[in-house]
């Protein structure tokens, strides 16, 4: 049964009852659908970049082969990170039928991505802001594709440490490397093309 | 962007699509696990052949340690415990990574937990016996492995078929004592024999001898060979 919210109509039931609904019904897992879509097509968009036209079939395609694996959705833990590693993977065996690499950020991303990573108290902490974010987007695009890939879903996407790890499919301890590596990297690549900017103005 | 919930409704409806049943899941998982278990127990067997066999050398009395004991130990750990790895690496990988959150355990951290209930569970079968079982099953039912591993004491332990084999314990002229591998002495003249020994039989210690019986414990050698 739909347990709506009588204020903000939002769909309130838990990621379990969901699922079970959908077992039940397939027409439930409209439900389902409509509570990921958004955030699953916004992270598809970004991991295709230059082929973000494509980003409904794709979360579609993720969406039909979620529904049927249901069963082998682990219960006891969110159902967020499940859908987006299947949205991921679709999203990656995409990108290697046309040859493509992942995840362009563009400016606005970049400006979102400094804002996060700089009040992180992270190793990349306070290089000099600027206002577009077209250095860093720049500098990010220039990472390390599973660099990249790590500093996207915790600064833009803001997923945990285990959520990511879900995700992606790898240890924890991984994921904190590749992001502190991911933030090293990438504090030298935007020092380095702020440096070639401003020797561009002088 | 149309409706995506309804898209996908629709496409679910016109494919007719289902759920995979629950049960293929849990039989997928149950292999994997199955298969990490099987690598332990089998890691653990060969474990626990490797000790007995070193164990079985270190008490042989008379013999005690030559080159033969980690000849044997390392064709044994290459023949089975290398075997084991190969399961072992596969199951560890296939079998703890595809469980449920599997993956968010380090590869070598998995190797180092399932070598060390391996080897646990390999100290405690020792103590069962069960590897001198699995050894001597080996032996009776795999020539190859026999052919690496057991070593031929029966075969030169027949000196009225014309084959002797034991330690050198001194040279007297033409002859030499030698100590047989079931412990009793015996005078050997090997007046006329092929030595092929790199060095005098006494410096070889372990010697294979073809030859004739000439009294109880006597023998006519036609050749000296190390045994090896």
């Amino acid at each position: 049964m739909e347990n709506t919210n009588p204020v903000t109509g939002e769909d309130e039931s838990s990621d379990t009852d969901l699922v079970a609904g959908a077992l039940r019904d397939t027409r439930a897992y409209g439900r389902i659908v409509r509570r990921f879509e958004m955030v699953l097509m916004r992270y598809v968009r970004r991991l295709l970049g230059g082929h973000a036209q494509h980003a409904e079939d794709v979360v579609q395609d993720a969406f039909i082969k979620a529904y049927v694996n249901l069963n082998s959705y682990d219960r006891t833990r969110p159902l967020a990170p499940w859908l987006y590693r299947i949205a991921h993977n679709e999203a990656i065996s995409f990108l290697r039928k046309r040859g493509a690499g992942p995840l362009m950020i563009n400016g606005e991303d970049g400006r979102l991505l400094l804002e996060r990573v700089s009040t992180d108290g992270t190793p990349f902490a306070a290089p000099a802001i600027e206002t577009t974010g077209g250095s860093l987007s720049h500098a990010v695009n220039g990472l390390q594709p599973h660099y990249r890939e790590v500093i996207a879903l915790r600064y833009l996407e803001e997923k945990s440490y285990d959520e990511i790890s879900d995700i992606l499919e790898m240890p924890r301890g991984t994921v904190a490397t590749r992001i502190r590596r991911g933030l090293i990297q990438l504090k030298s690549l935007y020092t380095a093309r702020l440096d070639e900017e401003g020797s561009g103005h002088g | 962007m149309g409706r995506l919930d309804e898209d996908v409704l629709a496409r679910i409806e016109s494919e007719g699509l289902r759920p995979r049943p629950v049960i293929l899941f849990l039989g997928r998982q149950a292999v994997f696990w199955c298969l990490s278990a099987l690598s332990i127990v089998l890691g653990a067997l060969s474990f626990a052949v490797l000790i007995f066999i070193a164990l079985d050398f270190a008490r042989t009395g008379g013999r005690e340690f030559d080159e033969m004991p980690f000849d044997d130990a390392a064709i044994v750990l290459l023949a089975i415990w290398g075997l084991c790895t190969v399961l072992f690496a596969a199951s560890a990988w296939f079998g703890v990574r595809k469980t449920r959150r599997g993956y968010r355990h380090r590869p070598p951290l998995i190797f180092a937990a399932a070598a060390a209930i391996s080897l646990a569970l390999g100290g405690v079968l020792y103590g069962f016996d069960v590897g001198r079982n699995v050894h001597e099953f080996l032996v009776r039912q795999f020539p190859a492995y026999a052919g690496y591993t057991a070593i031929p004491y029966a075969e030169w332990s027949r000196p009225d078929q014309g084959y002797l084999g034991g330690e050198v314990l001194s040279m007297d002229g033409p002859s030499f004592r030698l100590r047989a591998f079931d412990g009793a002495e015996w005078m050997v003249d090997m007046e006329g024999a092929k030595i092929s020994t790199d060095g005098t039989p006494l410096e070889e210690g372990d010697v294979a001898i073809r030859g004739t019986r000439t009294a109880p414990h006597g023998f006519k050698a036609t050749s000296v060979a190390p045994f090896d």
